[in-house]
């Protein structure tokens, strides 16, 4: 049985396909579109999905959509309406989104694969989060809790899963109803802190380890717990009518101050060990309000997950849902819940609805029976092992690409392109050569097999750099990301390593932790060799490789650790600031033309900038 | 004639002559460096189905220089607005649809190029005189140069190409002058098409707004009991359809 899954018209619009239970493809629309988040409806990656399941769209049995069109316009309107006679302008701009967008998605769906109406089954939104967390976690039973901006009606909420007797159970046990959201919350902090919402809420999470949470009181009195376990948001501190206006009251102003403009920048930093220059009251008020939001997000999760422990006895705990991608509020879950095992999926928010939607509908057959123990793995992206590239990449040595860079280069003189390709048995070579410029302090682009799914580069589209060389770190901030010097680095390390770095990895690996789901303190003797992937509280956010997942990407990890000594590498995601992460090697290369990535791998060809 | 005509109409027309607003001018950059982005993203979405390395390679640069432009508009949208600005997207659909079988229709894509950057050119030419601001002047002023040469590499790799297909090239280029102009069509009707809409929602929401508006206040504020009773009956009947369907 196959099933397509969609997500689209919210942000992180996706496509899966999910056969006889199992996910065998996934794909966010905005890595093949060039636009980050983008909502669109996903036909680019309906296509590479379908491609990468060897499937025509003929033989779809049903498609999973990852809402209900009808809920959520019932929804928007009783939002919109509230304020009546107030708000035309936000009740005609959204009536003619949905009137135009969304309420079509039949038509859409039927007019961009040829499958017919009548196997298109809307999923509720929060359910197909849930599924999804839980079918990946390996889990016979859990706790679920979804928090996100919005699902239909739930902005937070609750299941019981199992899959006794193969078959997906997963029931809802509680929620918050909206528009008492999280989610939302978070957001329109991130709104006052100068980021743009729904894209920067990592760097509010990135500015709060440079504050205290001393205003944590005040962000109590909009955010109130309940005795339960569960909260309640004070809305009159709010305004959500215009979602393209700051979404804050008067009420917030006066209690929080002006919000900061988008246009001054940050003085933090986390080179120098985060000796920062010339921070200003203001600069520090900020990074305190940043920190007070996270604090308190993190205490109103934890009582979330006190309550849900209490309830459903589980020892087993899946986080679902975009609030999800908060990896410091998912450690504080990991080490302060209760729960024995936090699973996170890889890619928690709606670019893994599309995910949730096919595994929930799977589910919920009559007939179904879940697979036993299927391995999970993030690799399920589009791969493009047949696209050429050689012939280009031996022409573009006579190119200069200088006149047309943003960033400037710090290179110097590029004298032309060198090209090697490696027989696929000659891997250990390859690694080898990667390893040595690597230690030379280059910046490494590495890009092989399918794309992983969600925002975390996991080996197989990612920069590499060596994690204690600072040099390095700040070219690849300036030259290469332009990336905020607030924000900071991932890094990867093998599974059989991993306990060097991290006391939570000595006895077992925590399933949050591996794939950069969760930030985890550094242990203080093996702080240097990962120096530049350190937030300023001697944190990162660690993604442990395990051979079996992954064995290109141990294998070069063991490469480097011969080479340098040091079983950690600095990873982050293969993309420029804007963009999405990339997803072929055609787009590997446009970032290495314009950009000072310096070694860049295409599975096994590998392409240097001789200088 | 074509060049005053479209002079008169920039002038009179684009808000970023017409209007002093920061934020029609941010709106409107940013609709320029999405039609650059997108210019770039159809040259690599064509560039796997292209077997001619020439052509290949023309695609290559021509993205790098799309998305360098893309990035210039993008800079200025920012620093012209007066706050954050929000993202602009567009749907992604590829103009010519190549199957990397029949070359026939690379010639088809070249044309597409080589007009759409003539026209470009002719365009970035009347705002260079007629835009005010001198920040946009230049961008467009750094751009134009660009485009210059993408009109002419273009049109010599598609008379090229078209020799060795056999194609006609004035029909091709007449063709392709008619597939923009419908294009632009779309895109000012598209605009203009939510007026009457709008117009609608207003009559709709003076009307019926009021009776409503009581029923969403109190579905607003519903309680997580109701709303957790709601959200199984929700399950529910997708189970039931779902079975119902089998």
């Amino acid at each position: 049985m196959n099933i397509l899954g969609i997500s689209s018209d919210f942000h992180d619009s996706s496509a899966a396909i999910v056969r006889d239970g199992i996910l065998v493809a996934t794909a966010a629309e905005e890595r093949f579109s060039y636009q980050k988040h983008d909502p669109t409806f996903p036909g680019l990656a309906i296509q590479a999905c379908l491609k990468q399941a060897g499937l025509q769209a003929g033989e779809i049995d049903f498609v999973a959509y990852h809402e209900s069109p009808a809920e959520k316009l019932s929804r928007v309107m009783a939002s919109r309406l509230r304020d009546f006679p107030r708000g035309f302008l936000p009740f005609a701009r959204s009536m003619r989104e949905l009137a135009m967008g969304q309420l079509w998605i039949k038509f859409d769906i039927f007019q961009s694969t040829g499958i017919e109406p009548r196997k298109i089954h809307y999923v509720p939104h929060h359910l197909g989060h849930a599924s999804y967390a839980f079918a990946a976690s390996g889990f016979e039973d859990a706790a679920v809790l979804v928090i996100d901006a919005v699902g239909e009606w739930a902005s937070t909420s609750w299941f019981k899963a199992s899959r006794a007797g193969g078959r997906l159970e997963v029931d809802p046990a509680g929620l918050v109803p909206y528009p008492h959201s999280l989610g939302m919350l978070y957001s329109a902090f991130t709104g006052f802190l100068g980021f743009r919402i729904n894209d920067s809420e990592c760097s509010t999470m990135a500015l709060a380890s440079f504050g205290q949470p001393r205003y944590a009181d005040r962000v109590r009195r909009i955010l109130r717990g309940q005795g339960d376990g569960t909260y309640e948001i004070d809305l009159s501190f709010f305004d959500f009518s215009d979602s393209e206006r700051l979404p804050v009251s008067r009420k917030f102003l006066e209690l929080f101050g002006e919000p900061r403009s988008f246009r001054n920048k940050l003085p933090f930093a986390i080179f120098d060990d985060g000796k920062n220059a010339a921070v200003s009251e203001k600069d520090q008020y900020y990074a305190d309000v940043a920190a007070s939001i996270q604090a308190v997000l993190e205490d109103a999760v934890l009582a979330l997950c006190a309550k849900l422990r209490r309830e459903t006895g589980a020892a087993n705990l899946c986080l679902a849902g975009g609030v999800a991608l908060n990896a410091t509020m998912n450690g504080r879950v990991i080490r302060e819940s209760g729960f024995e095992n936090v699973f996170v999926p890889p890619d928690p928010g709606d670019g893994g609805g599309a995910a949730g939607a096919a595994l929930a509908l799977f589910g919920n057959l009559p007939e179904a029976r879940m697979p036993a123990n299927p391995a999970f793995h993030p690799y399920l992206g589009a791969d493009f092992s047949g696209l050429r590239v050689d012939d280009l990449a031996s022409r573009l040595e006579f190119r200069d690409w200088s006149r047309h860079r943003v960033i400037p280069s710090v290179l110097g003189n590029l004298k032309g392109i060198s090209m090697r390709r490696f027989e696929p048995t000659a891997f250990e070579s390859l690694a080898g050569e990667v390893a040595e410029d690597l230690k030379k302090g280059k910046i490494v682009g590495w890009l092989q097999g399918r794309f992983e799914n969600g925002p975390r580069a996991l080996g197989n589209r990612s920069l590499l750099i060596d994690p204690a060389n600072r040099d390095a770190a700040r070219r690849l901030s300036r030259n290469v990301k332009l990336r905020a010097p607030y924000r900071p680095y991932a890094c990867s390390v093998s599974r059989e390593r991993s306990g060097d770095f991290f006391d939570q990895a000595r006895d077992r690996i925590p399933p949050a932790m591996r794939w950069m789901a969760s930030t985890h303190s550094v242990r203080e003797e093996a702080r240097a060799k990962v120096a530049q992937a350190l937030h300023v509280d001697g944190t990162t956010r660690p993604q442990i490789v395990e051979r079996s997942e992954n064995p290109r990407f141990h294998r070069l990890l063991e490469a480097w650790e011969s080479a340098s000594g040091n079983p950690a590498i600095l990873n982050t995601s293969f993309n420029e600031s804007g963009y999405p992460m990339v997803s072929s090697p055609l787009d590997a290369l446009l970032m290495f033309a314009r950009t000072d990535i310096e070694t860049l791998v295409l599975d096994d060809l590998v392409l240097r900038k001789e200088v | 004639m074509s060049f005053r005509l479209r002079h008169l109409l920039i002038r009179h027309v684009l808000p970023l002559t017409t209007r002093n607003s920061a934020r029609q001018k941010t709106r409107v950059l940013q609709e320029f460096a999405q039609t650059e982005l997108d210019s770039a993203w159809q040259s690599v979405y064509a560039l796997p189905k292209v077997q001619d390395t020439d052509t290949r390679l023309l695609l290559f640069d021509h993205a790098v220089e799309e998305l360098f432009h893309a990035d210039l508009f993008s800079r200025l949208a920012a620093e012209k607005s007066p706050d954050l600005p929000g993202q602009l997207i567009t749907r992604r659909e590829p103009l010519i649809a190549l199957d990397g079988k029949d070359q026939g229709r690379v010639v088809e894509f070249l044309a597409y190029l080589s007009t759409g950057e003539t026209e470009i050119n002719t365009d970035f030419e009347v705002y260079e005189t007629a835009i005010p601001d001198k920040d946009i002047r230049r961008v467009i002023k750094t751009i134009r140069e660009d485009e210059v040469w993408h009109a002419k590499d273009s049109t010599e790799q598609l008379e090229k190409m078209a020799a060795v297909e056999g194609k006609k090239l004035s029909w091709l280029r007449f063709r392709h002058l008619l597939f923009l102009a419908q294009r632009r069509y779309a895109s000012v009707m598209g605009k203009f098409g939510t007026l009457p809409m709008t117009l609608m929602m207003f009559v709709a929401y003076a009307l019926f707004g009021g009776i409503f508006a009581s029923q969403a206040r109190r579905r607003l504020s519903m309680g997580s009991g109701e709303q957790l009773g709601f959200m199984r009956r929700q399950q529910e009947s997708f189970r039931a359809k779902l079975g119902a369907s089998r």
